[in-house]
């Protein structure tokens, strides 16, 4: 290392490209030191013979024939080469760009990837849902309601002398103290629900009228039959390894991979198209 | 060559006159084939760099911006010759050496001194010592050495032409000349008695 650095400093001395500081102190040093002068010397003779290498005949003319260069071609070769650079560097921008979006697409949890996005098929089992549940809960009250009802009729059936429930006929029942509903079943409040009618009025005063309910139209059948299918068949989204997260029906991976291999073959592209460029 | 005329020269070849390019070539043809020459060491392919050069050079001569048009083609038989030489790296030639003697009419003639044949056969004894001494260097030294040494351009120059700071021109010709030194040294027989080191 010492010798390649003091080489280093004799060649630039040959050169006089030394600093002044530079050159006082070697030319010291040659003083004091005749190996480094010898050195120096060697060096010297080198590049003389260098200088007086002889030049060579050329072995023929170089001039260039209209065949040798298509006349045609170097504008449309410049104009091609001009853009061919930018639009590689761009295309690998676009395609690594992506590549990340992708990527982060991926790296999100469930719900917040598909919580706003498209519909799915998923995320319609998913709006059904909360239909679905309300009119569970609904039902739920309704049977909750009806409950202190069942209450009071097996309270006033033990009031009926039991020689009328033993005869097999249906006793006649006092009449109610309060207007009891008519029983009301699951089907009709999802109709209502689903149709978006009335809210049901419960009206003691009313007398044994069923609570009016609108005819249901076609379209509230067929909303009913799909609101009692996804009732049925609601789950909670499943995130297990049948549902592989894909854009556009392709899987995730699969335009990861794409997307990584594009951007190399577009970046090795654009590296030749500016070499090519800066010749 | 004028300045003039030169300018004049490339500014008709800018706008498509091959004839006016072809002047340019008549100027520069020799210090462009020297170079070659020296760099690939091999009359055949120092003849195709320099065909590849000037065809180069005149189908991109729009991007040629004004300065020195010599460094400017310096600068594209450079760029030939070391990618020549690194293909020849990665996919390695039969050698000369195996076709036994080489014809001594294949190589190129030494511009003529009006010397007598003794002298004349000095110095061409010296010529092919100092020739496969630069032949042993790796290709980036070998360029700097050349352009420097042999076609005695300034490091700035050297520095413009193959795309390098200053500093690195210094390091790669401080150790080609090292290098050629000791190989001259070592085998000194090469040379002519009054040339050895």
């Amino acid at each position: 290392m010492q010798d390649a650095r003091r080489d280093k400093l004799l060649s630039a001395y040959i050169d006089d490209e030394l600093s002044p500081r530079e050159r006082a102190q070697l030319e010291q040093q040659l003083e004091t030191d005749p190996a480094l002068r010898r050195r120096l010397e060697t060096l010297e003779e080198t590049v003389t013979l260098l200088h007086e290498l002889p030049a060579v005949s050329i072995p023929r003319n170089f001039i260039l024939t209209p065949k040798d260069v298509d006349e045609s071609e170097p504008n449309r070769t410049r104009a091609t080469r001009r853009w061919v650079a930018p639009l590689l560097t761009a295309a690998t921008t676009v395609t690594s760009l992506l590549f990340i979006l992708v990527l982060a697409i991926d790296s999100l949890p469930i719900n917040a990837r598909w919580g706003s996005s498209a519909p799915s098929p998923a995320m319609d089992l998913q709006m059904e849902a909360p239909q679905a549940m309300q009119v569970e809960e609904s039902a739920e009250v309704m049977v909750e309601k009806e409950e202190p009802v069942t209450e009071q009729s097996e309270a006033l059936e033990k009031a009926v002398p039991q020689d009328s429930l033993s005869s097999g006929g249906e006793a006649e029942l006092p009449a109610p103290l309060f207007e009891e509903e008519a029983p009301v079943e699951a089907s009709d409040v999802e109709e209502e629900l689903s149709v978006g009618a009335a809210p049901l009025s419960v009206d003691p005063t009313e007398g044994n009228e069923a609570p009016a309910i609108p005819e249901p139209s076609s379209r509230a059948v067929a909303d009913d039959e799909l609101g009692l299918a996804d009732a049925e068949n609601i789950e909670p989204p499943s995130s297990g390894p049948a549902d592989a997260p894909s854009l556009g029906g392709i899987p995730i991976v699969a335009i990861q991979v794409g997307l990584g291999i594009g951007s190399l073959v577009l970046l090795m592209l654009a590296i030749q198209a500016w070499r090519g460029r800066h010749r | 060559m004028a300045l003039t005329n030169e300018t004049d020269l490339i500014a008709a070849a800018q706008h498509g006159k091959l004839d006016a390019f072809n002047e340019l070539v008549l100027s520069y043809q020799h210090q462009v084939y020297n170079l070659a020459y020296r760099i690939m060491n091999d009359p055949a392919s120092a003849a195709d760099a320099t065909q590849e050069t000037f065809i180069s050079a005149y189908r991109n001569i729009q991007r040629f911006r004004g300065g020195s048009f010599k460094s400017w083609l310096m600068r594209i038989v450079s760029n030939t010759c070391y990618d020549e030489l690194r293909r020849r790296k990665r996919r390695p030639t039969t050698s000369f050496d195996d076709f036994g003697d080489v014809d001594e009419d294949a190589n190129p003639a030494l511009v003529s001194h009006q010397e007598g044949p003794v002298d004349y056969i000095e110095r061409r004894e010296l010529a092919d010592a100092l020739q496969s001494a630069i032949d042993t260097l790796p290709p980036d030294q070998r360029i700097t050495l050349v352009l420097s040494d042999v076609e005695d351009l300034s490091y700035q120059e050297i520095a413009d032409i193959t795309h390098v700071s200053l500093g690195t021109v210094k390091s790669r010709l401080s150790r080609a000349r090292t290098k050629l030194r000791d190989y001259l040294q070592t085998e000194r027989e090469l040379l002519p008695s009054r040339y050895r080191l």
